[in-house]
């Protein structure tokens, strides 16, 4: 999918968070606290997910995401703070019932098929029989739903992985880094899947210590590190106020022309270059009004910050090779 | 509960190992219990077989009159190891596997989840006991025919007490390899474990005990003992296959194998509740 894609679609995805946002979160954690004897996995952690988004959960290795997730779960007992899940306890059988999980790799009995793991799991859920068929199709693994789980390659353990997590209809979907280690392919596939997912009604709760999926496919993003939220906001705010930045000859020229445009809210000199503020959708339309006016354009881009700058800047510390992968690679 | 209960019957049923566990205990059965005891008894050679009165002793117990308490003893050598194992792979295997993270996270709470599963894997040594039982009727019939003996089966009230009681042994060390995999959150340590407590210091205790008092006391109290005497309530068990020393009463075996089983599981339920799953 087309990188311009991707922003609508967030756009789209935006509208409606903020449409529905209105209601009670659909996840909340006041003062969450992990400690293991003297190591804190997670300190004092507020997060709010609201119904409808695509939330990204984003931090490097070992910042407490999984440790996180894993007490919204109820697989781990907090130390201190509270949380609720759709307004339940984490845990809780009438909160579990409406929400589907994958945290870290996919676990499953190996000696039975794909299809027989979700008739187990179906079981433990209460979901009806029909429903396996259904995420078997949605996960593209109906044709090998007869194997074994262990004959499975790990992109099709990880997908098995996601199509338990949806056996229930979820209202919200959680998964923990669900592209590690999948191939370049692999890694493509499950974010359309995952972007598809986010659609309509159903909230999705990722972590991800990959910068470039979550900018692709997360409406809003929490930031954590060493088990503390360091920021949390949508992308766009994390990355900073919408504008554009243009070097341009002669600058006082450039300066006439954007300010007799009524796009452009403010006009800022800043040394060489131009810092407007205005929606960076119009770019090509201002360069071709400086243009035909004369003026030289020799740089013209967006003024906001890469979600990798923000990430390196708040966690102040440089990105492992891992992470900078999918960014350099562009993702898909 | 009965969601989880349905589950592990699927998870069960399709196991191999479940399937290679019963055939194995059959098997053991069949070879050890009647046929090996058989050969080298009944049957042996006149210049090597044991004094008339104590082949007319394994006659009857070879006999159908005599497979319950046959079964029963096999219950207690083999089948209290092999039990072990099943439980300590019915719960140490999640750990192994991870899948706890899943099937928790669908819906039951841990107590339904652990309770469904208790019921499912009760239900299966249920069958595994009348199936051994069945097993060992048929071998029974087998060795009558070979002796061109009567046919005397033992009393219905005999038969479904000797259900209860060897269902009664297996579950009491099933549960013992599902505390010690839920305590080791492991399979292989739990059945290594378990299997040198079972087969070292029980035995211990049990070739110790004729020699001093307090060894005996202690044997008394302990699970092996316990089982060989609740068999040998059945009938006579020839020399050798019986527990050493006197004979504790069949009530006080019941109540201490039950409360070996019930402690393990409390222990189990308790910790299994209580600890995080990280």
């Amino acid at each position: 999918m087309a990188a311009s894609d991707n922003s609508r679609e967030r756009e789209r995805s935006l509208e409606m968070t903020e449409s529905t946002g209105n209601g009670p979160p659909l996840v909340e954690t006041g003062g969450l606290t992990k400690r293991y004897g003297r190591i804190t996995a997670v300190e004092d952690l507020d997060l709010t997910v609201r119904r409808g988004e695509v939330y990204g959960f984003l931090g490097p290795n070992g910042a407490g995401k999984t440790t996180t997730l894993r007490m919204l779960l109820g697989l781990i007992r907090p130390t201190s703070g509270t949380a609720t899940v759709l307004g339940e306890r984490p845990g809780s059988e009438a909160g579990l019932s409406r929400v589907g999980s994958l945290v870290e790799s996919p676990a499953f009995y190996p000696y039975l098929s794909g299809r027989d793991n979700l008739a187990v799991m179906g079981r433990y859920s209460g979901a009806p029989a029909s429903r396996i068929e259904e995420v078997l199709g949605q996960v593209e693994l109906s044709g090998r739903a007869k194997d074994k789980f262990k004959k499975y390659s790990l992109g099709m353990k990880q997908r098995l992985g996601v199509a338990a997590a949806l056996l229930k209809d979820p209202e919200l979907l959680i998964l923990d880094e669900p592209t590690n280690g999948l191939d370049p392919k692999g890694m493509a596939d499950m974010r359309t899947l995952i972007r598809e997912l986010g659609r309509g009604e159903r909230t999705v709760l990722l972590s991800s210590h990959m910068l470039g999926e979550v900018e692709q496919i997360c409406n809003r993003v929490g930031v954590i590190q060493h088990g503390k939220l360091l920021r949390e906001g949508t992308v766009e705010e994390l990355r900073g106020g919408e504008g554009l930045v243009i070097r341009a000859e002669p600058l006082d020229e450039a300066v006439g022309v954007l300010g007799a445009l009524p796009s452009v809210e403010e006009v800022r000199v800043e040394g060489e270059t131009l810092r407007l503020a205005v929606d960076p959708e119009r770019a090509a339309e201002i360069n071709q009004k400086l243009v035909s006016n004369g003026v030289r354009v020799s740089e013209l881009r967006s003024s906001g910050q890469s979600l990798e700058e923000v990430f390196l800047e708040l966690t102040g510390e440089s990105a492992d090779e891992e992470s900078r992968q999918p960014a350099a690679k562009g993702g898909e | 509960m009965v969601a989880s209960f349905s589950a592990e019957v699927l998870k069960l049923r399709k196991r191999p190992a479940t399937w290679v566990l019963g055939l194995i205990f059959a098997m053991v059965v069949i070879l050890f219990g009647y046929l090996f005891t058989y050969l080298f008894t009944v049957n042996a050679p006149e210049e090597n077989a044991p004094p008339p009165e104590i082949v007319e002793g394994f006659r009857q117990y070879l006999l159908p009159e005599g497979f319950v308490v046959n079964a029963l003893i096999n219950f207690a050598s083999f089948g209290s190891a092999l039990t072990l194992i099943l439980g300590a792979l019915a719960m140490g295997s999640e750990y192994g596997w991870e899948t706890f993270k899943v099937v928790l996270t669908q819906r039951p709470g841990r107590l339904g989840f652990f309770l469904g599963k208790l019921l499912a894997i009760g239900g299966l040594l249920l069958v595994l006991t009348v199936a051994i039982l069945g097993v060992g009727a048929l071998a029974s019939y087998a060795i009558a025919g070979l002796e061109q003996a009567s046919v005397e089966w033992p009393s219905f009230a005999d038969l479904v007490r000797g259900i209860g009681a060897g269902w009664l042994i297996l579950v009491t060390f099933t549960a013992l390899g599902i505390f010690l995999s839920t305590l080791l959150r492991s399979t292989a340590l739990a059945i290594g474990l378990g299997l040198v407590y079972l087969l070292v210091l029980e035995n211990l205790f049990l070739g110790l005990a004729t020699q001093n008092e307090t060894v005996q006391a202690i044997s008394e109290t302990l699970p092996v003992k316990n089982t060989l005497d609740l068999a040998e309530s059945f009938g006579a068990v020839p020399q050798g296959f019986a527990a050493p020393g006197e004979a504790v009463e069949p009530t006080q075996a019941v109540l201490v194998l039950g409360a070996y089983a019930a402690v393990f599981v409390l222990l189990s339920v308790l910790l299994f509740k209580r600890r995080d799953l990280a």
